[in-house]
């Protein structure tokens, strides 16, 4: 497939999900272009993680096409996903609790190592280079994400907020085109919530498009592009960070609030 | 890697220097058994410990291993081949079977693996013409071209070896990123999903994998004691081997073997504890998972580790 004019990184067309009589994503559509920050906000049960949900494999939508940089992804499992350059995080933490953080992050690299069971039951020998290498990786993209301090922890000793960076190395071990962050700043301290902020530019700078999903608005206006609001499961506006801060709809059903909130925290 | 090779030494060097603290043929047999579980013990863990996923029904692949190597010796198949042929049989058996069963996770898996294992020795009971029913039937001595395996010493080495080379692969795969797939595929099997793990193909993998050992160790058995009977294709059978893993360490394999020879060895020597075998089984089952549910050898370690420092 040659890229067109129109190649988008991502783009999710009338996506609809049920679950029984609920509708949690209701025909929403959306066109992410590559190297852009895309946020997409929404108040609680919008349908955000569901939506992510949809595009990274998870789910299989009741209706529509997600398609990954031109191609038809629609109803393909995550793991087929994550080999055409696609990489998330969870809202709820998935880590791999019985494993060290380094190795949480080599996981990250699975499609990049040899994984053929011959080579790992018979060939430890040819192996150990590859090893070696997939360590000193991993302990890299900690050491830039903000881990230093974690390269000899086991996950399950880690606390909350660095379990979170956690989750982004090994989402940025695949080497993803795009990669899917779902509230990377929940539960985090400002100062932590700022530099998640400076952390995504570095991401972005390196070529990777980002569709993050947040409630912390300050956070969201410093480093998004463009904004998708999504309520009840629908596209209520989408367009420019400042264009959607000026969306009266916008304010009234979501950012508001939110921002009044944000703001009292800030000062409290 | 260098820890895998310490434990790799140290089990050679035991089951090495081991006969010369065995004072007779009783205990020979007492450490060819305990051998013969712990191979079937060390590819359980790799299930149920490394990729957390319960199987109550292996068993019923070391009776099949068992009984395939009895039937095809007895039509005059060469032990090796008759071996070999009950390995493919139950690894193909397995793939079929876990194809579905392993989509199911928790109690769903544990009563389909329940179910699997009652089917096939149900199967193994009924077909007495070709199995001898609940009698059992005899098997022919493991040999080849007029060599064979004879006598309790023998069969030490060969057990002992093939202990060895079973721990060797077991360590091997487990540092490998195949074994870290699996350990994620514990840890979270969307998270693993996502970063690219076939974890369909994987579960079904390990499932294979540790269906084939059980089903070599069933054959070796088979030979070793030259009869085989439903018994050991049974539920009893495979509540024994979980408890073994379960007991020694669930995510070590060194646990494992650990838990295999303790729980074999135990019963046999305190002779009073044999006719309650089963009620000490489910005790100490209750008991691991109440006191140190990592299992012996990950609690004897992190308390060697906090002693140290
Ligand atoms: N697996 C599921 N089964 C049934 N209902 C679900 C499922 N997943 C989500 N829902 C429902 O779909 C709706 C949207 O949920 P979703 O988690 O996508 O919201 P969200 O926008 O991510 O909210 P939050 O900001 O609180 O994370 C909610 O009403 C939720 O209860
Ligand atoms: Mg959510």
């Amino acid at each position: 497939m040659a890229p067109g004019p129109d190649l988008t990184a991502l783009s999710v067309r009338g996506v609809s999900r049920r679950f029984g009589g609920l509708v949690a994503v209701d025909n929403a559509s959306l066109d992410v272009a590559p190297g852009v920050v895309q946020a997409i906000i929404g108040p609680n049960g919008a349908g955000k993680t569901t939506l992510f949900n949809l595009i990274s494999g998870l789910y299989r939508p009741t209706q529509g096409e997600v398609r990954l940089l031109g191609e038809d992804v629609t109803g393909l499992p995550p793991s087929a996903l994550a080999r055409r350059g696609l990489s998330r995080t969870f809202q709820n933490l998935q880590i791999f609790f019985n494993m060290t953080a380094v190795e949480n992050v080599m996981v990250g690299a699975h499609l990049r190592s040899d994984a053929r069971l011959w080579s790992a039951i018979f060939r430890p020998g040819a192996r150990a280079r590859q090893e070696r290498e997939a360590i000193r990786d991993a302990r890299r993209l900690m050491e830039e994400v903000g881990l230093g301090a974690y390269l000899d922890a086991d996950a399950a000793a880690m606390p909350y907020g660095a379990l979170k960076r956690l989750e982004i190395a090994r989402a940025l071990a695949s080497r993803p085109k795009l990669l899917l962050l779902d509230e990377p700043a929940a539960g985090l301290t400002p100062p932590e919530a700022r530099s998640i902020g400076t952390l995504m530019r570095r991401i972005a700078a390196d070529g990777v498009t980002i569709v993050l999903v947040e409630h912390n608005m300050r956070l969201v206006m410093g480093v998004s592009d463009r904004i998708v609001v999504l309520d009840r499961g629908r596209v209520l506006a989408d367009g420019r960070a400042d264009e959607i801060r000026a969306n009266s709809d916008v304010a009234r059903v979501y950012l508001g609030k939110r921002m009044r909130t944000a703001r009292a925290v800030v000062h409290a | 890697m260098r820890r895998d090779t310490a434990v790799l030494l140290l089990l050679a060097v035991g089951i090495a220097v081991l006969p010369f603290a065995l004072p007779n043929r009783y205990f020979y047999d007492v450490a060819i058994l305990a051998g013969i579980n712990a191979i079937v013990c060390v590819g359980l863990n790799l299930l149920i410990g490394y990729t957390g996923q319960i199987s109550l029904g292996h068993a019923g692949f070391f009776g099949l291993g068992a009984y395939a190597s009895a039937i095809l010796t007895g039509y005059g198949c060469p032990a090796p081949a008759a071996m070999a042929a009950g390995a493919v049989i139950v690894g193909a058996l397995a793939a079929l079977v876990g194809r579905p069963i392993l989509r199911l996770k928790g109690h769903y898996l544990a009563m389909a693996t329940l179910g699997m294992g009652i089917i096939i020795s149900i199967v193994i009971t009924t077909e007495d013409r070709v199995t001898g029913g609940p009698d059992g039937m005899a098997v022919a001595p493991f040999g080849l071209l007029g060599w064979s395996v004879q006598g309790e010493e023998a069969w030490y080495w060969v057990i002992g070896a093939s202990l060895v080379a079973t721990v060797a692969l077991a360590l091997n795969l487990i540092a490998s990123p195949v074994g870290r797939a699996l350990r994620a595929i514990h840890g979270s099997e969307t998270a693993a999903e996502v970063m690219g793990v076939d974890v369909a193909r994987y579960k079904r993998m390990v499932f294979v994998l540790s269906a084939v050992l059980a089903a070599l160790a069933g054959s070796l058995a088979a030979h070793y004691s030259g009869f085989v009977s439903p018994a050991k294709a049974g539920f009893m059978h495979s509540i024994e081997l979980v408890t073994m893993v379960v007991f020694g360490g669930m995510a070590s394999t060194l646990g494992a073997v650990v838990g295999a020879v303790l729980l074999t060895v135990l019963p046999q020597l305190l002779t009073v504890l044999k006719d309650y075998e089963l009620l000490m089984f489910g005790a100490l089952l209750m008991g691991t998972m109440i006191l140190m549910p990592r299992g012996l050898l990950p609690t004897l370690e992190t308390l060697w580790r906090r002693a140290r420092i």
